[in-house]
């Protein structure tokens, strides 16, 4: 029966201990198993795959395994092929000691048990992490070849992998790691594709294919599965996830731009045309006023204590002019629209002349002011070119000279600004005129070299390519002398930059003179700066490329002038050094003979030739020192 | 013992063969000092060294030539100054039958002029006078040539010989014993020439000890 014992998981017990006597005890205590207990079939003490929490040993192999995780990774790994065979080695014999299956984690774990003596199944679903107990009888798949996992657990389809052979590489882009045993020979479970186990480190989840769908697809309700870096990324949600969000803009901006200026503009003209009308009208007012009173530095005064007729007749021409439908009920407004304040005893409601609407005119709290009675030859003054009526025009400087308070007109701050939009933007242009157009020049100036050096640097950059391919001479030199025309370019730049500095600034801050400019002025320092230091560092990475490429193609030439001796000096001295060298052989030879044929008076020439070489070859060794042979 | 007696003298000399390659100073050498002629002999390597003596019958002087035959290979070009630097003698050879080895021969007279001490003899050879058929570098020419650097207080010989046949050969160490300072080489004008002329009587242990040193190194 032994023999037969067939144990997936969990070293915990899958077989009731079996004493001695061969009485089987099952120690699960609880009465939650309704597992039949196996008889005691054999005398043989039955295998315990137990020996305590810390100390696992295969039941299969007897192998130690540290941890509950790794035993059943063992079991699938190194025994799950051999299921079929009929008897697995039987253990030896074994510390029986006490099984810990009292503990509820381990009982949990039973899953499967085989009652039958010739089969027993344990199988331990550790990984699928279901806590249910899940009880099959294995019996009926005796035939069946597979290991209970995997009728246990669904596996995606493996038809579509691509079977390693002999001599596989990692498919994974830039790896090229041999496949083998070390490297691991893994599957991609999706694309089937062959990896090594670094590039196999993904999970996704996935389902088998549908008929008609060639390998497995993405399912959440899936297997995790191993696969690949690509396979991971095509996951459906990832895609979604890296997906470019960015929304061009720029065209419902331009749009929206364009219909919010038009819209100012029309205000403006609007404005601008019902002051037209209202100006007019108060000169007409005013002059008629005074030819009739002949009240001429008295107006508002007289008019208003004169003529009560007047005034109305004025403030109705006056409604008309801003239209009846735009004059606001002031009985209807409660709050002034520009600052929202409730008007009340203290604050009085006005109108504004131009748009009609009701605004106050708390010129004393600090709330800022939402209308103000301007004196007309004061806007006047600034607009006089606009389109007014012959009586406005011919009496034009009597109008803007008249001190009358009866030309003066309620105006909110809103219509005030609209109104003098243009001249605003009139004084802002020429305020700056005479010292900004100098600074203009300058940066003007400096935009062109800029332009050049760009357009130059691009050049340079290009034929730097091609030289650095073709390295031929001429391409060389007009490559050069193309370099010498970047630097004069430079050159022309930093002299108007220094040029822009002296004026402009002060010790890296703009001098205080022309602190109004002080953005312009460090804004066009700034992206000088930035612009020389990008295009400096660029053309000196490209001198040391051309002065690479010139070394290269032409060594002679540096190679004069930087030893201390040219190559052919060089040669020379050493095949002196060597000739020297083969005499000093020879002499000494001749020594050496002269010596043994007792002929002593050849001795002392062939000595001093000797000492004579000896010095020459120290002389030449050190002429050519470095470049010596040794 | 034997210095400016009437008794026969002794100098010794340094000589030196300077020439283009394979026009025969090595056979010259040979023929001079062996009496041998090697038809096939090998390009001298470097510098050899020989050493011959010859006696003026008329001064009843000894000379002993040092020879110095050195390669004419242009490779061992740089050698040659060594050798003619403190030289006595200098044969500039050439090959008659071989015009470039004259202008040769005749660069060389120059360089020796440049370079070498003043007072060396120096003797232009023409080789291979066996050849005489075969001429090619013209008697008068090489005469007038000769006459020429005398004319500029040069004391340049002339000579023509046949190392093979062994026809001149002697004739021209004999010229250049004649035309040696031997009397101020002997009275010591020179301390070398001293030095050489104290080393012929005994020998010198010191020396001895010396040499073995030498050749064991190699």
């Amino acid at each position: 029966m032994t023999a037969k014992t067939k144990r997936r998981v969990l070293g915990t017990v899958q077989q009731a201990p079996t004493t001695a006597n061969g009485s089987t005890k099952l120690p699960i205590q609880s009465g939650e198993h309704p597992l039949p207990v196996p008889q005691p079939v054999m005398t043989s003490p039955s295998p315990i795959a137990h020996t305590g929490p810390d100390s696992l040993i295969c039941p299969i192999c007897n192998e130690k395994m540290i941890s509950v995780n790794q035993l059943n990774q063992h079991i699938d790994d190194v025994h799950l092929g051999d299921s079929n065979s009929d008897s697995p080695p039987p253990p030896t014999a074994m510390p029986t000691t006490p099984q810990k299956l009292d503990s509820p984690g381990v009982l949990d774990k039973i899953i499967k048990r085989n009652t039958t003596p010739t089969k027993k199944i344990i199988n331990l679903d550790l990984f699928e992490g279901s806590k249910t107990f899940s009880l099959s009888d294995s019996n009926g798949r005796d035939a069946n070849s597979m290991s209970p996992t995997l009728h246990q657990k669904p596996r995606v389809s493996r038809t579509h992998w691509v079977q390693p052979s002999g001599n596989n590489t990692c498919s994974m882009a830039g790896c090229s790691k041999q496949l083998n045993v070390k490297n691991g020979i893994v599957n991609c479970r999706r694309c089937g594709k062959l990896f090594c186990n670094s590039h196999t480190d993904f999970k996704v989840k996935l389902r088998n294919p549908n008929p008609g769908e060639s390998i497995p697809q993405y399912d959440k309700d899936g297997i995790w599965s191993k696969c690949c870096e690509e396979c991971f990324f095509h996951k459906p949600d990832i895609v979604a996830g890296t997906a470019v969000n960015a929304v061009d803009l720029t065209s419902s901006f331009r749009q929206l731009r364009q219909t919010r200026q038009e819209e100012n503009q029309l205000i403006i003209d609007k404005t601008v045309k019902k002051f037209i009308k209202l100006v007019n009208l108060l000169t007409e007012f005013y002059i008629t006023s005074q030819h009739h009173r002949e009240a001429p530095r008295t107006g508002l005064s007289s008019f208003f204590q004169t003529s009560t007729l007047d005034e109305s007749l004025l403030i109705e021409k006056q409604r008309e002019i801003v239209g009846y439908e735009n004059w606001q009920d002031q009985n209807l407004v409660q709050y002034c629209y520009i600052c929202l304040t409730k008007f009340g005893f203290l604050l009085r409601k006005h109108h504004c002349r131009l748009c009609g609407q009701v605004v106050c005119d708390d010129k004393f709290s600090e709330r800022q002011e939402c209308s103000l009675l301007v004196p007309l030859p004061m806007i006047l003054s600034k607009l006089t070119h606009l389109n007014y009526s012959v009586q406005v025009k011919t009496h034009f400087d009597e109008v803007l000279h008249s001190h009358d308070d009866l030309f003066s007109v309620r105006m909110c701050k809103n219509c005030k600004d609209s109104l003098l939009y243009d001249y605003k933007l009139k004084i802002l242009n020429e305020q700056h005129d005479p010292k900004l157009q100098e600074l203009f020049s300058y940066y003007n100036q400096l935009f062109v070299v800029k332009e050049k050096i760009h357009h130059q640097m691009a050049k340079y950059r290009r034929e730097m390519d091609a030289v650095t391919k073709s390295k031929s001479n001429a391409a060389l030199e007009s490559t050069n002398r193309f370099k010498d025309r970047v630097m004069g370019s430079f050159r022309e730049f930093e002299r108007i930059l220094t040029e822009f500095k002296t004026i402009y600034f002060v010790q890296n801050s703009v001098s205080p003179q022309f602190q109004k400019y002080g953005r312009i002025l460090k804004g066009i320092n700034q992206s000088l700066i930035l612009f020389l230091q990008e295009s400096l560092m660029e053309f000196k990475d490209l001198n040391n490329r051309l002065k690479q490429t010139e070394n290269e193609a032409m060594p002679k030439q540096p190679e004069v002038e930087i030893p201390r001796l040219t190559k052919k000096q060089i040669r020379e001295l050493r095949e002196s050094l060597m000739v020297m060298n083969e005499q000093k052989f020879i002499i000494e030879k001749l020594i050496n003979d002269v010596t043994k044929q007792r002929k002593f008076d050849e001795l002392q020439p062939l000595l001093n030739n000797k000492l004579e070489i000896t010095t020459e070859i120290d002389r030449l060794e050190s002429e050519l020192g470095e470049f010596g042979f040794s | 013992m034997a210095s400016s007696t009437d008794t026969t003298r002794f100098a010794q000399f340094k000589l030196v063969l300077l020439g283009e390659s394979a026009v025969g100073k090595s056979s010259i050498v040979h023929r001079f000092v062996k009496n041998t002629f090697d038809n096939f002999r090998e390009s001298t390597i470097g510098a050899a060294f020989l050493t011959q003596t010859i006696t003026l019958p008329e001064s009843k002087t000894t000379i002993k030539f040092e020879i110095w035959d050195t390669a004419g290979q242009e490779r061992y070009k740089s050698l040659a100054p060594m050798y003619y630097r403190n030289a006595h003698a200098a044969l500039c050879v050439y090959d008659i039958t071989n015009p470039s080895s004259f202008t040769k021969a005749q660069d060389w007279i120059k360089e020796l002029k440049k370079q070498a001490p003043e007072g060396i003899v120096i003797c232009l050879v023409g080789n291979k006078l066996d050849l005489s058929e075969e001429r090619q570098v013209d008697e008068q020419e090489v005469l007038q040539y000769v006459q020429e650097l005398n004319h500029q207080e040069n004391n340049v010989l002339w000579a023509e010989c046949s190392a093979k046949s062994g026809e001149g050969v002697l004739d021209i160490f004999n010229k250049i014993g004649r035309a040696l300072p031997v009397e101020e080489v002997i009275n010591g004008a020179s301390s070398r020439a001293r030095q050489v002329g104290s080393r012929k009587p005994g020998v010198d242990l010191a020396r001895q000890a010396h040499s073995p040193q030498n050749s064991g190194c190699c």
